[in-house]
């Protein structure tokens, strides 16, 4: 028989000493860095190619969406509303940097209030917007605010990072794994951000293009304050929200008017 | 250390044991190894990058073992076991044990 | 986007700053438990090594009186706060130190509870350790908190007083 020696041990070699709290900051700051890595160079290249994207590729682009889009039998009443939008259009023409996109409107019978542009020149408006609005001039903004997108490329933007987006996320972190699941949904609220950043910079595009067809941008202001005043959101609830909080969007739209000296018809207005 | 899988150290007389000895690692490739691999996967073939990690991993846990033997005094541990368990995707888990000897 | 989606956003880092400390106290009072227990079963060694080299000759088997086949079993989960510590580790590569604490409890747990099956015996042989990862999502399919279950088995020899 061998003999037996009882000892105990002493520490335990097969757990480490590392504080997993340390671990756990220093891995989820070097994933932030990762994302923001990934985010800023993937957006600066799409920024890049949507600048040079053709408005031929984005007029197919566009005829795809559309298709998605429900053609309504049109009363008389929307069709003349399509025609005041047509009008304004025209007014904004001359003002307007791009000149290779030709506009389509369509107005849709819906009771909320809502316009959006895909790309190819297509806007859309709801009719809910014409018995909402007091004056043309609010119209006018709205349809400046979805100019401003075309401007800045920003569907295409936002369509390719997404596109991008889910592409990296899927060949890099695999397509169901929690991991990946985490970072998708940090990649949606920076994306958020710079949806918000994107709707600021149309506002601010539509009140120059305003102040350039109608000597006043009336309609910003008054538009903007119906929006905050049926806005019965809590603003926690806009810090992941493709759109800012109205009621801030609002007062960067005062800050603005009032920095750039744009002229007012009735600046008592709220 | 002398480290056998057979019940004795040949050539040597077994004085007497201090009991089980363990060490044990988990390992991870990082996700560009992970991607090439995910990759090799659909031709098949030999996963080399994995290979040298569970490589590794395997001298950590028998490292990790030879240093609970070291404490107790020992200079053999005999009849090493060896176990590979996969505990996430992409992870393995290397586990060996023995008991620690001291022969003469 | 509404508190729905908030709630999705922040319950997993809820859960982590939770889990992390329900998990700490937990693997503490384990610990605590194993370290008394080992040291009750510090004279019932469990080897690795096999019958013919602690038995060689004739003599020496008469003095066994009882040998039984003994085994110990547990069914264990890592709390969240280290899983989530775990994917990032395993997202970057590297040893994935969260889990070895796991492991460790298991395993000397399972031995443990094999031990009081036999604790008048004055050994356990031919000791054997089986780990599996078992999970309701699959354990080891990437998606789900680690689940180990660690099975101890060996032979326990009660020798004539």
């Amino acid at each position: 028989m061998i003999e037996y020696t009882p000892k105990e041990l002493e520490g335990n070699v097969n757990v480490s000493s590392i504080s997993p709290v340390k671990d756990f900051f220093v891995l989820l700051a070097g994933l932030f860095g990762l994302i923001l890595f990934i985010y800023i160079l993937l957006g600066i290249l799409v920024d890049i190619v949507a600048g040079y994207i053709p408005a031929k590729f984005e007029n197919s682009l566009g005829n795809l969406y559309k298709a998605s889009i429900v053609h309504q039998k049109q009363s008389l009443e929307i069709q003349q509303e399509e025609l005041k939008i047509q009008k304004i259009l025209q007014k904004f023409e001359p003002h307007f940097a791009r000149k290779d996109l030709k506009f389509t409107v369509q107005v849709i019978d819906e009771k909320t209030v809502n316009a959006f542009a895909y790309p190819g020149g297509h806007i859309v408006v709801y009719s809910q917007l014409f018995n909402q609005s007091k004056s043309e001039n609010e119209i006018a903004f709205v349809l400046a605010h979805e100019l401003g997108h075309y401007a800045g490329h920003d569907h295409l933007r936002a369509a390719g990072r997404g596109l991008v987006f889910v592409l990296a996320s899927v060949v890099l972190f695999g397509s169901d794994s929690q991991i990946s699941q985490f970072i998708s949904e940090l990649l949606s609220v920076t994306h958020m951000k710079f949806s918000q950043k994107q709707e600021l910079k149309a506002d601010y595009y539509a009140l120059d293009l305003l102040q350039k067809a109608y000597g006043n941008v009336d309609g910003a202001v008054e538009f903007m304050s119906q929006m905050s005043d049926a806005d019965n959101n809590d603003q926690f609830t806009y810090f992941f929200a493709t759109h800012p909080y109205p009621k801030t969007r609002l007062q960067l739209l005062k800050n603005k008017i009032q920095d750039k000296g744009y002229s007012q018809s009735n600046p008592s207005q709220k | 250390m002398l480290l056998t899988n057979i019940d004795c150290v040949p050539g040597k007389e077994i004085k007497q044991h201090f009991g089980l000895v363990s060490g044990s690692t988990v390992r991870a490739k990082h996700f560009v190894g992970d991607f090439f691999a995910g990759l090799k996967n659909v031709v098949g073939g030999e996963l080399k990058g994995y290979t040298e990690l569970l490589e590794e991993a395997r001298g950590e846990a028998v490292n990790r073992m030879a240093d609970q033997a070291a404490q107790f005094g020992a200079n053999a541990i005999i009849n090493i076991r060896f176990s590979t368990s996969s505990v996430a995707a992409g992870a393995a888990e290397l586990y060996a044990y023995g008991t620690a000897v001291l022969v003469g | 986007m509404d508190y729905g989606d908030l709630i999705q956003i922040f319950l997993p880092i809820v859960l982590v700053i939770v889990a992390y400390f329900t998990g700490t106290k937990v693997e503490a009072e384990h610990y605590k438990s194993i370290i008394e227990r080992e040291k009750r079963f510090l004279n019932l060694p469990a080897l690795t090594m096999e019958f013919k080299s602690l038995f060689k000759d004739a003599e020496s088997i008469q003095q066994i009186e009882r040998a039984e086949l003994v085994d110990g079993s547990v069914v264990i989960s890592v709390d969240y706060f280290k899983h989530f510590v775990a994917s990032l580790k395993n997202f970057f590569g590297g040893a994935l130190n969260s889990y070895e604490s796991l492991l460790d409890r298991a395993r000397r747990e399972a031995i443990l509870r094999m031990k009081e099956k036999a604790p008048n015996s004055d050994m356990i042989i031919n000791l054997k350790l089986e780990t599996s990862s078992i999970g309701k999502e699959g354990g080891s399919s990437g998606k789900g908190v680690l689940t180990v279950e660690v099975l101890a088995y060996g032979t326990a020899i009660s020798l004539k007083k």
